[in-house]
């Protein structure tokens, strides 16, 4: 079954054609949720949520339009909502959060070290930034396509990704210097 | 090397996102100086969770047929149109325009009995001197105007 019989499908309301949605997009979708927010918890929520939202609006979808942007549009969306949720619920707890998070990246260091650095290197990153680095880098998107997913100017897509690659260009520098110092 | 630091410094104070395409689309994207300073995308794929990382998403499925269903619930629920609430605010207020009419205690905004009672002026004097006083008290009022002269 291809795309958009897939979506018709879905729209006369077969259940087992929208699993067969979810069981196609639901990695991939896992995978940005996760890079974009850096937890497991925050990323299933976002992409049930992303679900939820693709069933009952799939109507609105331009069936000419590219429904994998579409989707990503959401899920980007979904995942931005949570961060400044996330944000605002901490703002108050920032010490309590900075404290947390030392006592973490200590006790992650000892079990996965690289992840948790490519982690603290993502997470230096503007949410906005994140989202862009994923297309590009996981989805081979280009600036125009990125442009369409999180609704801006195909030049502001490429500044946003020029910026992301140069902030962890600098960072993955810094880090040598320090391990090699180290 | 040199237009490379004049393109880069150019970047970082040009406020405008089209100014900054138009330094990356002109410069950096075909220089192999400037690339350097960037992130490959091996090196940004490196620091991603990739598809294969993911793990188990078995759960997946269960928890938003779940969370559908519920959804399909409230929908076939009672839902309250759009109309309807505007009506039910104004059916809300009439109800308490009416009901404050109706039990608004009588005494509120009345005079009170002690300026109804009857009115009594001892003496009045105008420039330290006794005056003559006039009260006039309309019929059925409780006011009173009270009118003072000087004795000529």
């Amino acid at each position: 079954m291809n795309e958009k019989q897939l979506i018709s499908s879905c729209l006369e309301g077969e259940a087992e054609a929208f699993k067969e949605m979810v069981d196609r997009y639901k990695t991939k979708a896992m995978a940005l949720a996760f890079n974009i927010l850096g937890n497991r918890e925050d990323a299933e929520d976002a992409c049930q949520e992303t679900f939820i939202r693709v069933y009952f609006n799939l109507n609105k979808f331009d069936l000419q339009g590219s429904f994998r942007n579409w989707f990503y549009t959401i899920l980007s969306n979904r995942c931005l909502d949570l961060l400044r949720k996330r944000r605002r619920f901490f703002s108050f707890f920032k010490k309590m959060k900075e404290e947390y998070s030392n006592r973490a990246s200590v006790q992650s260091s000892s079990s996965s070290e690289s992840q948790s650095l490519a982690q603290n290197i993502l997470q230096g990153l503007s949410p906005k930034e994140r989202v862009v680095l994923c297309l590009w880098a996981s989805e081979g998107y280009s600036g125009v396509e990125i442009g369409q997913v999180i609704k801006c100017s195909s030049s502001t897509a490429r500044v946003l990704l020029f910026k992301a690659r140069k902030k962890i260009k600098n960072k993955l520098e810094k880090e040598n210097v320090s391990l090699s110092n180290g | 090397m040199f237009r490379c630091r004049m393109v880069n410094f150019l970047f970082s104070i040009i406020p405008l996102k089209i100014g900054q395409d138009f330094l990356l689309r002109k410069h950096i994207q075909n220089c192999p100086s400037c690339q350097e300073n960037l992130a490959s995308l091996g090196e940004t794929k490196s620091l991603l969770i990739q598809e294969a990382e993911v793990g188990n998403l078995e759960g997946l499925w269960p928890k938003i047929k779940v969370r559908l269903t519920e959804e399909k619930r409230k929908e076939k629920g009672f839902r309250l149109p759009r109309w309807g609430l505007a009506v039910g605010a104004a059916g809300l207020v009439a109800v308490v325009i009416i009901g404050l009419w109706l039990f608004w205690p009588a005494h509120i905004g009345k005079p009170s009995e002690e300026l109804g009672r009857p009115f009594k002026i001892k003496y009045i004097r105008v420039h330290d001197k006794p005056a003559r006083a006039f009260l006039l008290q309309p019929k059925d009022s409780n006011m009173i105007i009270i009118w003072a002269e000087e004795n000529i």
